[in-house]
């Protein structure tokens, strides 16, 4: 029952948050013309650029297709962080904390950066796929050495996985940092835009490249919930009631940095949506992973489009990186967590 | 009778040409922008110059001068900028640095009907006037940028004939300065490098090209007799007297003479119709 009214909560909440999204922005556009538009373009095609003034395409072509960007990558961290928690068995496994992000990020700059060089016959769509492999390559890599260096007798042990995760954004922020002194300028400022994060580069394209990715992560995940469940109580559980723990782990690793990396190359980094939306779900709810992880990809969503709203608005004409505001509302949390839980930490 | 029908056939020819021409003339007419955003200071300057500035809506936080651009709002601060901030204002027309764009926002602002130009900047003398045909053929008054061109060709010719020249050749360390913490030099290649060349300097760093970032070991190594700046970046180091007692700077030709040089930014890097001028100005500062 409480479940249930949770999802009504959260789906009619991000319902709302779509609506303010496609009806606010710098264009002042009546409310009645965004509706027009979309009841218009749903009875025809979605893709229709049906001639009723500048209105209408700014609505189908930047506002969309941003908003559904921000409702998938929110999706994406949100779920990602609660699946990567749960193999983790630990709130503080963070995708942009342990480095999962930042070996993402590594990946994909490396692939601006020598993307003319490697790739040129490559068309703009096969770039984006590039792009999200290569991501989801680093995302998965930097997953399993993080989880294999913070393993102390089959237990994943929590400073030793923070504090490989500090090494490992550390040696990926400086191996970025020499790749961005060896690019050239133009390459700098791709990167550059890259790292701050952003949904302003939404494009039906770019949606449409991300939405697998995202989808089988969002729909598969859940499937390994029970699985997840019985990890928290440890490895060895799962074993007794005959499943693979190993299987397990493998797939909701290559399914959460999946949906990980492939945000990441569409949107850069924006970090702390995958700490704070978990932790919220478990706070709200409980820590049933059947519960936390749809709830988490829904709540994600959610959270994002209102982020992204914020960072649309606050400094008008000129657009915050939506990092900033995710960071602003992230790392209180974080904070929280550990004032909460130091006595934990320390034993 | 079929003498009269010809000509009657003759006349309709004529005016059918007729009105062609002139739905042409409409039409080119009707391209000419009437709302142009620019986002590069330089670009603006280009359009003021052709005389178009009156067609400004916006423009980006770089673009000062002329004084009466400061009436614009800034829709672009450090090459951030929303694609629907810019399309608040009702573009016809968005010229934009090449390069300034990611492939999305100009796919963006394709699939929005807006006329996107990259405008490609060289730093040559030969770049300047062909950036501003750039601009002006992108304006749609061809015309009026080939006289630009022509004017501003004249210009630089007579003010390099004109300009002061030294027993050797001054060596010019440009710093960029943003506060202590941030200071690059310009190597080769650089805005800063073509016209410290073009007023009778000679970069002190010829290691390496673009902008890296300044070290005290560099400095006195390049030893030079001249160290320019940017009007705000040599404020941002607190000033000439605070700039001399930087650590290496009294090594240094410059140092020792009090050859700290500060300009105005956006005249020295444009390459526009402002060329000569910049070089003029330049030229004095490093013969004083």
């Amino acid at each position: 029952m409480r479940r249930l009214s949770i999802y009504t909560l959260l789906s009619a909440g991000l319902l709302v948050s779509i609506c303010f999204s496609l009806a606010s922005g710098a264009m002042r556009i009546p409310i009645k013309e965004v509706i027009d538009t979309l009841t218009h373009n749903l009875g025809f095609t979605l893709f229709g650029n049906s001639d009723h003034g500048i209105n209408q395409s700014v609505i189908m072509m930047i506002r969309l297709p941003r908003t559904l960007l921000g409702i998938l990558v929110g999706a994406a961290l949100g779920i990602s962080g609660a699946a990567i928690q749960g193999i983790f068995r630990n709130p503080l496994a963070e995708p942009g904390l342990v480095g999962i992000s930042a070996g993402a990020s590594l990946m994909a700059v490396l692939i601006i950066a020598f993307e003319t060089f490697l790739f040129s016959c490559l068309s703009q769509l096969l770039g984006y796929y590039l792009l999200a492999f290569g991501a989801f390559a680093g995302a998965g890599i930097t997953a399993m050495l993080v989880y294999n260096l913070s393993k102390v007798n089959g237990q994943a042990n929590v400073p030793t996985m923070l504090l490989a995760g500090i090494a490992i954004n550390a040696m990926a922020g400086a191996l970025t940092g020499l790749v961005t002194y060896l690019a050239d300028e133009q390459k700098l400022r791709s990167i550059t835009f890259w790292m701050m994060g952003s949904l302003g580069g939404a494009t039906w394209q770019n949606v449409g490249c991300l939405f697998p990715f995202v989808g089988i992560a969002v729909f598969g995940l859940p499937f390994l919930a029970k699985g997840l469940n019985l990890f928290a109580i440890g490895e060895n559980q799962v074993e007794l009631i005959g499943l693979n723990p190993r299987r397990i782990k493998i797939l909701v690793v290559v399914m959460a940095t999946m949906a990980v990396g492939a945000s990441v190359a569409v949107s850069g980094i924006i970090g702390f949506i995958g700490l704070l939306i978990p932790h919220l779900t478990r706070l709200i709810g409980s820590v049933d992973h059947r519960f936390v992880l749809p709830v988490s990809a829904l709540m994600g969503a959610l959270v994002l489009t209102v982020a992204d709203l914020v960072s649309r608005l606050i400094v008008q004409p000129i657009e915050l990186p939506i990092g900033v505001v995710t960071a602003l509302m992230g790392s209180p949390v974080f904070l929280y967590i550990l004032i909460k839980d130091k006595k934990k930490l320390v034993n | 009778m079929s003498h009269q029908v010809a000509g009657l056939s003759m006349k309709k020819y004529y005016a059918t040409i007729l009105i062609i021409y002139f739905s042409i003339g409409l039409q080119s007419v009707k391209a000419q922008a009437k709302r142009i955003i620019t986002l590069s200071s330089a670009i603006s300057e280009t359009v003021y110059a052709l005389g178009y500035g009156k067609y400004l809506v916006a423009t980006d936080v770089t673009s000062v001068w002329p004084e009466e651009i400061n009436r614009l709002p800034k829709v672009s601060r450090n090459r951030s900028f929303s694609v629907e901030a810019i399309m608040a204002y009702r573009p016809d027309l968005v010229l934009v640095p090449e390069g300034d764009f990611s492939k999305e926002n100009l796919y963006q602002f394709k699939s929005l009907g807006i006329r996107v130009i990259p405008v490609r900047q060289e730093f040559s003398v030969d770049g300047a006037t062909k950036f501003i045909r750039q601009v002006a053929a992108a304006i749609g008054d061809k015309a009026r940028g080939e006289q630009l061109a022509q004017q501003t060709t004249l210009r630089i010719r007579n003010t390099l004939s004109q300009l002061k020249k030294g027993i050797k050749v001054p060596k010019v360390l440009f710093i960029y300065a943003r506060g202590v913490g941030t200071m690059n030099v310009a190597g080769k290649g650089s805005s800063i490098d073509a016209l410290i060349k073009l007023a009778g300097g000679k970069n002190a760093i010829q290691e390496f090209s673009d902008f890296k970032p300044y070290t005290t070991e560099a400095l006195i190594k390049s030893n030079p007799d001249v160290i320019l700046m940017f009007d705000f970046g040599l404020k941002s180091l607190g000033g000439k007297e605070s700039f001399l007692n930087f650590p290496g700077v009294a090594y240094t030709n410059a140092g020792k003479n009090k050859r700290i040089v500060e300009m105005n930014g956006p005249l020295l890097i444009n390459f526009s119709n402002r060329l000569p001028e910049a070089v003029k100005a330049l030229n004095i500062q490093i013969f004083q």
